[in-house]
């Protein structure tokens, strides 16, 4: 009877397989269960945006209507500067970052030895606008009279024709793209003069400057209006023998104003599901006139 | 002597100036032609459809105004920016400002008011608290995940009791050579194994029978803990307490507002810190994270978005923390004021405006009563 024998032997090694993989399949089961729940959890879609103080208010005005029309949906949305927003966006903790200025070298390098591809979309276009007190009657700076008076040679408003009286300089503190821009294109690199004060935001810019006569701001169109008619900007001159030019939508778009700059959302590889939805809505019409409410001048969508 | 008959003399011409305005005022005739009324989205209050058209409960009552007076006007979105919308009330930009705007001291201050029309309750939003109780526990045996746990087990316990029957059934023994009555003994014997229970009435005596008990033993250790984990969570879960019962629970608690909203003006007088979220959807987005446990603002808003967005998982407490009258807003010394006021009464006192309130409102807020924190 050996071939009997064989046979309960298979039957013996049937019987272990068969609970083996009874075993395996529920545990399977359970587990299939438990991440499928994961997964519904996870649709809610969060979408984590930080950067640009500039752009800060009407990117948080798109986020509400946004989610009004997608109210599963989650947008968080964090200031701190566009410096902030693009090294939260490299580290991984943030699905977009909101720069008000171009990517630096170091960024792109980080992100090219990370192998992280950026993708930068214009969401609107801005001026930075030179504030004075309304009662400051002055007229007009030069970028170089500019440049003297926040590197700290040029102290007096009476040096520049306007009433007498120590000029207060009022900047934003590092990390801000606005600070950055304006020490690129104005300072050309140079310092600060210790005698600048930094400050967090642009409304705290404006405020400042709406409130000592004889202060002197940059701030981005959009925190403009929080200074009601207490801050007046002023006419720029790219160098002394240029026309002065006021920020407005039109002197921005052809170029003539010489601060402008584009406010854009970058994001690691093309955006996909929640944050690309968003990215759309912030470029469709609705998103654009927030923008535009705001003082800035619409964008078209462009990749680079 | 003289300063005091300046005195009188200008006080007279003021009154009479008074009187003449007034009397001025009350004449429709002297109207603008047209008028532009500031507003924005404050759903059920102010909605807005894709197509531009306004509807809610404020804007009803304005059309009926404005139908009243036979005014001329145009609306201004002012969406999102409750500052800018106020701003413009208060430079005289616009006409009226009419949306969800509490009469208020810091308000007032600004700009005029009309006579109120509606009686916003301020109330607390919270993670919805799930039911507790015996009831509440058995519901939860019938949860998707308990049947699954409990329907897995059962399979499973039919299959080994199928196996230790074809491994034993010749023995005749202990497990019947009949398959439907051997099955069972099957069956029986994997679940007194399982459980640990041993009673000893069903042995396997084949070196097979023997094997399948020793993996059974020891595999339905993982088994019954993976199971009763399961069935423990399903529990658990439906009996976590968010530990805010009523406005008393607010000064421990991480308390969101909304910035510029009467529910942020008085947390701040109660003196309870709170974060400060930009806009509505996002402080309820926090209160859906976790971020904060409590949201203090107008409950027929907040039951209008937990009920249109379905967002089951938040809640309104009963609990009404004050009352705030929204108004129109007009600028100062505004020619429209007594009009808006005297045609406005008339409306709110209309038989079926109790009709409109409910339609917008709805269930959405109970009668405001403050009880107070």
């Amino acid at each position: 009877m050996p071939s009997a024998g064989i046979a309960k032997g298979y039957g013996f090694a049937l019987a272990g397989w068969c609970t083996a993989a009874v075993i395996l399949a529920t545990a399977g089961a359970y587990l299939y269960f438990d991440s499928s729940r994961a997964n519904v959890d996870s649709q809610v879609g969060s979408v984590q945006v930080v950067g640009s103080e500039s752009m800060h208010p009407s990117v948080t005005a798109c986020a509400e209507d946004f989610m009004t029309k997608n109210p599963q949906a989650d947008v968080i949305v964090k200031g701190g500067g566009s410096g902030d927003g693009v090294a939260a966006l490299l580290h991984g903790i943030a699905d977009i970052a909101m720069a008000s200025r171009e990517l630096t070298q170091r960024e792109r390098e980080y992100a090219r030895s990370n192998s992280i591809e950026l993708a930068v979309f214009a969401v609107a276009q801005d001026g930075i606008s030179i504030i004075v007190n309304h009662a400051n009657p002055v007229a007009d700076l030069s970028l170089g009279q500019l440049r003297e008076i926040f590197a700290g040679r040029l102290r007096n408003w009476g040096d520049l024709d306007a009433t007498q009286g120590e000029i207060r300089p009022f900047a934003r503190a590092a990390g801000s793209g606005t600070a950055l821009m304006f020490g690129e294109r104005v300072l050309g690199g140079a310092a600060y003069a210790a005698s600048v004060q930094r400050l967090p935001t642009n409304e705290a810019i404006v405020s400042n400057v709406a409130s000592q006569r004889d202060g002197i701001g940059y701030t981005d169109l959009g925190a403009l209006k929080h200074g009601g008619d207490r801050v007046r900007p002023i006419a720029l001159r790219a160098d002394d023998q240029s026309p002065p030019v006021v920020a407005s939508p039109e002197t921005i778009v052809s170029g003539h104003y010489p601060l402008s700059r584009r406010l854009t959302f970058v994001t690691a590889g093309n955006p996909l599901g929640t944050a690309k939805a968003f990215t759309d809505f912030c470029l469709s019409a609705t998103g654009q006139a927030l923008f535009q409410r705001a003082g800035f001048v619409s964008a078209k969508p462009a990749a680079l | 002597m003289k300063p005091a008959m300046r005195a009188i003399i200008v006080a007279a011409v003021a009154l009479w100036f008074c009187v003449e305005l007034t009397t001025g005022r009350a004449d429709a005739g002297e109207l603008p032609a047209k008028i532009v009324v500031g507003t924005m989205r404050v759903p059920p209050f102010v909605l807005r459809s894709d197509d531009g058209n306004w509807s809610g409960l404020s804007i009803e009552l304005w059309n009926q105004i404005a139908a009243d007076l036979n005014l001329k006007f145009e609306f201004r979105e002012y969406d999102y920016d409750l500052a800018g919308l106020l701003d413009a009330v208060e430079r005289s930009q616009i006409d009226a400002a009419i949306a969800a705007i509490p009469i208020t001291y810091e308000n007032e201050e600004r700009f005029d008011f009309t006579a109120a029309y509606f009686p916003a309750s301020l109330g607390i939003a919270v993670h919805a608290e799930p039911q507790s109780g015996v009831l509440a526990t058995l519901g939860s045996v019938f949860s998707r995940q308990a049947l699954v746990a409990i329907g897995g087990l059962a399979v499973l316990l039919f299959v080994i009791g199928v196996l230790i029957w074809l491994l034993e059934r010749r023995q005749k023994a202990h497990f019947d050579a009949r398959p439907l009555a051997g099955i069972g003994d099957g069956v029986w014997w994997a679940a007194v194994t399982m459980s640990t229970t041993g009673y000893g009435d069903k042995v396997p005596v084949t070196v097979g029978g023997r094997i399948l008990g020793l993996v059974w033993m020891f595999a339905s250790i993982f088994l019954v803990a993976l199971f009763s984990a399961t069935l423990a969570s399903s529990f658990v879960v439906g009996r976590l307490k968010t530990g805010i019962n009523g406005p008393s629970d607010l000064a421990r608690s991480r308390v969101a507002v909304v910035t510029g909203t009467a529910g942020a003006e008085w947390v701040g007088a109660q003196k309870i810190a709170a974060r400060n979220y930009p806009f509505a959807i996002q402080a309820m987005k926090a209160l859906q994270r976790g971020e904060v446990q409590a949201l203090v603002y107008e409950k027929a808003i907040l039951g209008h978005m937990i009920k249109e967005y379905h967002w089951n998982e938040l809640q309104v407490l009963p609990h009404t923390l004050a009352v705030r009258y929204y108004g129109i807003a007009v600028p100062t010394e505004s020619v429209l004021k007594e009009s808006l006021n005297r045609s406005l009464l008339k409306v709110v006192q209309r038989p079926d405006w109790k009709e409109r309130v409910y339609q917008y409102v709805g269930g959405s807020e109970e009668s405001p009563i403050a009880d107070g924190p």
